[in-house]
Parts: structure tokens; C-alpha cells; sequence
């Protein structure tokens, strides 16, 4: 912003105008849009700042503090319904630790067991839960065109009201069937609501579309299989991996990592 | 029509003690159980609801606030949303606990938390920009946005009012630069 036209927002806001002045400034706001952006931008960034510097803000502030220490330390723990319950407590007690310990221990042992005997059944599909849990229980905002649907969805998504999302993304494609943001992510949510047909039926039309500078359809629907991991879907799975490095599409990556490990 | 429930950011506008005191008694056990249960402890749950409720104050002082729908559904869903990022930032996945189905979420309290969430982001950035200036024009700012006249901030920093204003306009120009060139000020609708 120029600083002209801030002395100028200024003797305005502190009515140091002529009325001459004046009249032009509220013709200029009138018809000039980015004038007009401007201003609205500075006025918030004052009241802003001013209210982040007030007393009030302050003295609110204390208010709550004294409030938080009142309930939160010592008042009661209240599950949603309204039943109160017990507060967790940190295990303090040497006995307990002991006790822990030991159930610990043999539950790693019976793990490592586990996997010796059914690594090769399993192993796809706990390396599909841990990418998940990774990288998909939240979702980045994106900047794409269709942006506010997309964009509440993905909050609800992260919110993990999987069913609210659905209904913002399904919105978006019966705008625009070919939307790839929307088929990715109504992909996801029914991956997360383990709907794993419904996912891949998804990821299927995204893998499909075309004209797209990365395409993550295919790089979906394997991980979907190996999460999924029933009867053939390890081998088609692999196959889709195989594809992926092939082509050299989007999560070629993780595909190679994967497949060196099934 | 506003909910009853107003009443609430009403007494956050006016810093009614008795009524927020009754919000506290009413609805912060519950954010405390999604907090214990969700690998955190008293203090965050007391961080992240007066966050929460300081959140809702700003957005009701700088641009009006009608709440149409339940306050417990609309704060939970503020406190979740801080709380998720709060775990995201320390990379703690261990979330088990944040189940929905005993408040109406109706899109009403979604759409609300998100516009607090989105308010909560650019003063966030404001905050961090300012910080970025250099002292003199952190003071004189500082002092032009409280209770005093710009005759007076100038006396207190020996300038002429004319030299003051001129700076001051400097100093609003280097931090609305600042703001507009951060990488996530496109992403807050300004």
C-alpha cells in the first residue's frame, strides 16, 4: 500500500478532511474497487491491532484465566452426555509400573511372533495403515478452483465428520463431474469411513481422467487394495505399483519403497 | 433470529464475570474430557478454551456475531478444530477420543467455527508481522492504537503531530507490505 494513500485513509478516519477533500474521497471509494479493498484491509488491520492492545482485551483475558483455573484445574470431568468421570492420572505407583512392564513385554513378544509367522500376509496392509495414519488423517488445504466446497470439506474431513464432507465434495461434482480435487477427496472419506469399494470406484474415474500434470488415481487405488488386502488384492495391488514406476505417475516413490517390501 | 444462547457472546462483549462464569460451570467439562482423552492435560484444556472463547470475543467485537445455532455444538467444534491443530503441530497422532454424535453439529456451527478459525489466522499474522517492525514503529504504533490522541503519542515520543502522523503512516505502510506479502494471505479470503 503507497503511503499517499494511507495519509490519505488516515485524515479520513481522523475526519482531518476539507469537505472538498472528503466528497472526493467517498466519489473515489465509490468507484474504485481496489481503492475500496484497501481500505476495508487497513480499517481491519487497525481495529485489529487496537483491540489486540486494549484493556478490555486484557481484563477479558484475566476474567477467563481466573475462570480456567476455577474449572479446569479443579472442577469436574465431563463426558458429552453430562456423566461425570474420573480425571486421568499419570501412573505413578511402582507396583503398577512393575505390572505394566511385564504385560508389556509379553505383548511384544507375542507381536514379534505374530509377524514371524504371518509377516508376508500382513505387511502390506500395516504398511498402508501407517502411511494412512501419517499422511491422510488431515488434510492440507488446497488452492483449488472450486474453493469453497473443497475447502469445507477437507475442514470437515479433518474434523473427521467424514459424512458432512462427503456431502460437500458430492456437491462439487454434480457442479462439475470431472473434478479431480473432488474425486480424490470423496475417495479419501470413503477410505476413511472404510468403505473401500466406493473408494476405489473413486480413485478408479480419477485414474481415468486425462490432460491431468499428476494423476495420484492409480497410486489410490493400490494403497486402497493393500490396505483392503482380501483374496487377490495384494497381486493386483502389485501390479498397480509395477504401473505407477512404470509411468513414472504420481507416488512412484512410495510405489518403489512398497513393492521392494511385498 | 439469534439463539438464546447470545446471551454468551454478549457477556464475552461486556466481560460479564457471572455469566461466564456459568459458561465455564456449563460446557468447559466437556472440553476437558476431549482434551485428557486426546493426550493432553488441564493446562492445555484451560489453553485451548480460553483460546477459544477469546477467538469468539474477536470475531464478535471486529465484525458482529449472531449465533444461530447451540453455544455448546459451536465451541466444541472451535475447541476440536484448535485442538486437532495443536496435535498436528506436535505430531501426536494419537487421536481417539473425538467423538461428535452427542452434539447437533449442524452446518450453522460448522460455518461459524470456520469463520473464527479464519479471523484467528489473520490476526495471527498481524501479530507477526508487527513483530517484525522495527521498535520505533512497534511504540508509535502501539501507543496510536490506545486510548491516546495523536497529539498526545506525539508529545510522549517528542515529535511535532505532523511528523508523528507522517510516521506513523510510514510505519502502517511497511506492515500492511509485510501482511500482503506473506505466503498465506491470499489463503485468508481478505
Amino acid at each position: 500500500m503507497d503511503i499517499k494513500v494511507i495519509e490519505k485513509f488516515e485524515a479520513y478516519l481522523r475526519h482531518e478532511m476539507s469537505e472538498e477533500e472528503l466528497r472526493q474521497f467517498e466519489e473515489e471509494l465509490a468507484s474504485n474497487t481496489k481503492l475500496s479493498q484497501q481500505f476495508q484491509q487497513y480499517q481491519e488491520i487497525e481495529q485489529s491491532m487496537a483491540m489486540l492492545f486494549s484493556q478490555e482485551e486484557r481484563q477479558l483475558k484475566e476474567s477467563l484465566s481466573n475462570l480456567g483455573k476455577k474449572y479446569m484445574k479443579e472442577g469436574p470431568l465431563e463426558k458429552g452426555g453430562g456423566e461425570e468421570e474420573t480425571p486421568i492420572r499419570n501412573i505413578e505407583n511402582p507396583n503398577y509400573f512393575r505390572l505394566f512392564s511385564a504385560i508389556a513385554a509379553i505383548f511384544v513378544m507375542i507381536l514379534a511372533a505374530y509377524f514371524l509367522l504371518f509377516k508376508s500376509s500382513q505387511s502390506a496392509q500395516e504398511m498402508a495403515e501407517r502411511y494412512y495414519s501419517e499422511n491422510l488423517t488431515v488434510l492440507s488445504q488446497t488452492m483449488g478452483g472450486n474453493e469453497d466446497k473443497v475447502q469445507l470439506g477437507i475442514v470437515a474431513y479433518n474434523m473427521k465428520d467424514y459424512d458432512l464432507a462427503r456431502t460437500y465434495f458430492e456437491e462439487v461434482l454434480q457442479e462439475e463431474s470431472q473434478n479431480w480435487e473432488a474425486l480424490k477427496f470423496l475417495g479419501l472419506t470413503y477410505l476413511a469411513q472404510r468403505n473401500y469399494e466406493r473408494a476405489l470406484a473413486y480413485f478408479e474415474e480419477l485414474a481415468a481422467l486425462e490432460n491431468l500434470y499428476s494423476n495420484p488415481g492409480l497410486f489410490y487405488q493400490a494403497f486402497t487394495l493393500m490396505l483392503r488386502s482380501e483374496s487377490d488384492d495384494i497381486s493386483r495391488a502389485k501390479e498397480i505399483l509395477r504401473q505407477i514406476i512404470d509411468e513414472n505417475a504420481e507416488g512412484s516413490r512410495q510405489a518403489k519403497e512398497w513393492l521392494d517390501k511385498l | 433470529m439469534p439463539h438464546p444462547d447470545q446471551k454468551y457472546i454478549v457477556a464475552l462483549l461486556n466481560n460479564d464475570k457471572a455469566v461466564l462464569d456459568e459458561l465455564y460451570r456449563k460446557y468447559s467439562g466437556k472440553i476437558k474430557w476431549m482434551v485428557l482423552k486426546n493426550n493432553g492435560s488441564e493446562d492445555d484444556a484451560a489453553d485451548i478454551f480460553q483460546d477459544a472463547l477469546m477467538s469468539i470475543y474477536h470475531k464478535a467485537r471486529l465484525n458482529g456475531f449472531e449465533l444461530t445455532c447451540p453455544f455448546d455444538a459451536f465451541i466444541y467444534m472451535v475447541c476440536k478444530k484448535k485442538w486437532l491443530n495443536v496435535l498436528a503441530k506436535r505430531k501426536n497422532h494419537g487421536v481417539t477420543n473425538l467423538e461428535d454424535h452427542e452434539y447437533s453439529l449442524g452446518e450453522d456451527s460448522f460455518k461459524l467455527a470456520e469463520e473464527c478459525h479464519i479471523q484467528d489466522e489473520r490476526l495471527e499474522l498481524m501479530k507477526s508481522k508487527f513483530s517484525e517492525l522495527g521498535e520505533s514503529c512497534q511504540e508509535l504504533l502501539n501507543l496510536s492504537w490506545g486510548d491516546k490522541s495523536m497529539e498526545e503519542v506525539a508529545g510522549i515520543l517528542g515529535f511535532t503531530y505532523g511528523y508523528a502522523r507522517k510516521k506513523k503512516s510510514e510505519c502502517m505502510a511497511k506492515l500492511t507490505k509485510l501482511i500482503q506479502a506473506s505466503p498465506i494471505f491470499k489463503t485468508l479470503k481478505w
